[in-house]
């Protein structure tokens, strides 16, 4: 399993850019895009609160995948 | 800043950092031995300030790419400060490459404590080489140690 996110579509939802983002959640620019790169899996902490900026369950915003290499 | 002033920055600092090695290592390479004292303190020193300044000049530029970063090299707690202005993703990226220098130290130390070991009987060069290296070997393995045992004993809510 591996966590995906919609922190993209959600933060363009917002109009806003990943320097904003980022002041508004507490964190980096380059932590905003690690995640959306899907390079970083957020605290728990972090990702209640990019979902409390973007007005969303977490859920709407990270969700578990299949990983396609451990399908065999 | 966007990366090309990054990369102009770097290529107008790259020539200074060459050239001061440079004089250092002339210094250090020129001069007659055995050192005079007062010329060994003077190469000690500048050394010790073009380091500082390299220093200052890394910090200044990741300064600028990170607004939010204010501590300074000059302050004494700059390090619990520049920790303080991480976020979480940039403090596990320093430990991940502070468990990487750990390792590598180690390795380092180990091996420089055997081979001083074996100069110091072959070579009669003193113990004092091994001894040195083993007491930064100890205390790179004490400081982990404690840390290891209070962070088990408290989580993350250590800072």
């Amino acid at each position: 399993m591996v966590l995906r996110n919609r922190l993209k579509e959600r933060r363009a939802a917002l109009n806003v850019n990943q320097q904003e983002m980022g002041r508004l959640c507490g964190v980096s620019r380059q932590t905003i895009s690690l995640i959306e790169r899907g390079d970083y899996s957020p605290s728990v902490m972090l990702a209640l609160t990019i979902a409390k900026v973007c007005g969303v369950a977490v859920e709407e915003i990270f969700y578990l995948q299949e990983d396609a290499g451990n399908e065999q | 800043m966007n990366n090309d002033d990054v990369k102009s920055a770097n290529r107008k600092a790259l020539p200074r950092f060459i050239l001061l090695t440079l004089i250092s290592t002339v210094i250090g390479g020129v001069v007659e031995r055995p050192v005079p004292f007062i010329v060994a303190v003077a190469a000690f020193i500048a050394v010790m300030v073009e380091t500082m300044i390299i220093q200052q000049r890394c910090v200044d530029a990741v300064k600028r790419m990170n607004p939010e970063k204010t501590a300074s090299v000059y302050d004494v707690k700059f390090q619990r400060k520049w920790m303080d202005s991480c976020d979480e993703a940039e403090k596990i990226i320093v430990g991940k490459c502070a468990y990487k220098a750990y390792a590598a130290a180690n390795t380092a130390c180990a091996v420089l404590a055997i081979i001083f070991a074996v100069c110091a009987l072959i070579f009669n060069t003193g113990v004092l080489p091994s001894f040195a290296v083993c007491v930064i070997w100890f205390v790179l393995q004490f400081i982990y140690y404690m840390e290891t045992i209070r962070y088990s004993k408290a989580g993350n809510r250590i800072s």
